[in-house]
């Protein structure tokens, strides 16, 4: 009886503690939206050149590492795809393959990842450390939001900037796709690019860039949450930086799958192309 | 007739539960527990205007929590603090903000932004809170700096000036918009004698000079003597001893006796924390058979 009492006891805290973090995040979250929003138009909530600063930090120089990647991926994709697509039709057709794929799922899925590992891991790793030397309080106790201050800024530079990086990442995915493409397997320019006119359209491209928007929030939000809650020492903050990218990551391809299936939806009623 | 005229309070005075003018920090009933651990036990106390007050006691007596429901850094289970009689626990974040502003931190480790030069953070509550022109903060936060004597340090980063400064510069931000009362969390944590004693000279004259109500949390007994008007000891969440240093030093309380004596003999439980650590440094059955 006693061990029954006390595992609904455990259960009891348990589910406690889970929807308390989830009411914290879903304040958080909107706090986050709300300052970022009244930012814009109010310069006291956080100092405009820190968006700057986070734009040049999450956008500018995520720059190099996404066209490396981009162009990488673009050309493994063909080299892996076009030996097996050669045996059961035209080799042309990989253009048509890597431009709806990268456009619609890996450019935005792997932008994503690269932004949660190089962006958000220094978002939890900064804010986790601020709170551990007691600066977050700090803001707190000058009566300045510290959600506003803190986060605001970065929640917009993400938002602004992911999207910039997954164009990037597609293009590089694309030129490093059409190159091995054509270089490798000595498919044709106008072959190329006709099968590419006639697979790709523009939604691919806009729900890319949508599903990289979300991504954004996901990001932003679940590493800036992690390090606001670090308590302790900074020992704690490598937990929490590593945990912000695993729940990221989740939530992230969790998300990429509901979006497809919402796209796929929305193409049978002929929504969207 | 006229014992039927009835008067309006004007409209500041409707929330009168939450005033109280005489004092500039009012605890009432505070109580404040982390699962099973009481740390702060049905506090009550008042603190004048314009004197420095030391809240000082063992470690894990409650005086960092006690400080952080003072400054509204998490909430009680129960009670109420006033600043100024204004209720920093108040439910609205404009109330909370307004009691905020009378009162500036100087945090343990300094808290300052890291990303912001020493300048900057000064000039941080000020920007937030006035309309001022940037002329006239930068004249502000120069004043300040060098009321801490920092003013040759104003472009400097956080990391690039010794903990001292920090804490000066600390200080500066805390009195940035000339508040009525100045928290300190441990001033003199990590610094040497003479900067103890710069730091200390400081929360004098700013107590004195400025008017400011001082609140310092410390375990330093020099400083405690050099500064208190008055001084407050914790011991289990409870208030123990509340006096003038004069009255601390004459006091034939064991509790007081142990603590500035350094004692690790009495009724602080010290031995029991001794025991504990060699039952884990040796194992109980080692003990049980070298007491055989």
């Amino acid at each position: 009886m006693a061990a029954a009492t006390d595992l609904i006891s455990s259960v009891g805290a348990f589910v406690n503690r889970y929807i308390a973090t989830f009411g914290a995040a879903v304040r958080f979250g909107g706090a986050a939206i709300m300052y970022g929003v009244l930012g814009v138009f109010n310069k006291r909530i956080y100092p405009r050149h820190d968006l700057i600063v986070q734009m040049d930090y999450t956008g500018a120089r995520s720059t190099p590492i996404m066209v490396l990647l981009g162009f990488l991926v673009g050309a493994s994709l063909v080299i892996q795809t076009t030996p097996s697509l050669a045996r059961y039709g035209p080799a042309e057709l990989v253009a048509g393959v890597v431009g709806v794929s990268v456009l619609r799922t890996l450019g935005p899925l792997l932008a994503a990842i690269i932004f949660a590992g190089r962006v958000g891991a220094g978002f939890t790793a900064e804010l986790g450390t601020m709170a551990v030397s007691e600066e977050i309080l700090a803001l707190d106790t000058m009566g300045i939001h510290p959600v506003g201050y803190l986060v605001a800024p970065r929640f917009l530079a993400a938002c602004l900037m992911l999207p910039a990086c997954t164009v990037l990442f597609d293009l590089s995915a694309l030129v490093g796709g059409y190159l091995a493409g054509t270089q490798q397997f000595g498919i044709s320019h106008e072959s190329w690019m006709d099968v590419t006119k006639r697979f790709v359209n523009l939604s691919n491209f806009t729900f890319g860039i949508a599903k990289s928007f979300v991504f954004a929030i996901i990001i932003t939000l679940t590493c800036c949450f992690k390090g606001f809650n670090v308590r302790g020492s900074g020992m704690e903050v490598g937990r929490a930086t590593m945990q912000a990218i695993v729940i990221s990551l989740i939530l992230i391809i969790f998300s990429d799958f509901v979006l497809s299936m919402v796209y796929n939806f929305l193409s049978k009623l002929g929504i969207v192309g | 007739m006229s014992g039927d005229v009835r008067i309006e309070l004007p409209e500041a005075r409707k929330d009168s539960h939450l005033r109280s003018d005489g004092a500039a920090i009012s605890v009432d009933r505070l109580d404040k527990s982390y699962d099973d651990n009481h740390v702060i036990n049905d506090m009550s106390f008042e603190f004048e205007r314009g004197k420095v007050y030391v809240i000082m006691g063992p470690s894990g007596c409650g005086k960092s929590t006690l400080l952080r429901q003072m400054i509204g850094a998490e909430p009680p289970d129960a009670g109420k603090v006033l600043i100024d009689g204004i209720d920093i626990h108040s439910p609205s974040r404009k109330v909370r903000d307004e009691a905020r502003r009378k009162f500036g931190v100087l945090f343990q480790s300094s808290a300052l932004l890291n990303g912001l030069t020493v300048a900057e953070n000064v000039a941080l509550p000020i920007q937030r809170h006035t309309d001022l022109p940037q002329s006239t903060i930068d004249l502000m936060v120069k004043l300040k700096l060098e009321l801490v004597g920092m003013g040759n340090a104003l472009d400097k980063y956080p990391y690039e000036i010794s903990g001292g400064m920090k804490k000066r510069a600390g200080l500066a931000r805390a009195i940035a918009l000339d508040p009525a009362i100045v928290f300190y969390d441990e001033p003199s944590a990590g610094l040497d004698p003479v900067m103890i004693g710069v730091i200390d000279k400081l929360i004098k004259d700013l107590t004195s000079k400025l008017g400011i109500t001082s609140v310092v949390i410390t375990h330093e007994m020099p400083s405690i003597f050099r500064i208190a008007d008055e001084v407050l000891m914790l011991f289990k969440g409870r208030i123990v001893f509340r006096g003038s240093p004069e009255g601390l030093r004459n006091s034939s309380d064991p509790l007081v006796r142990q603590f500035l004596k350094g004692d690790p003999e009495g009724p602080i439980n010290a031995p029991r924390q001794l025991s504990e650590l060699s039952e884990r440094l040796i194992g109980p059955s080692a003990r049980q058979g070298g007491a055989q």
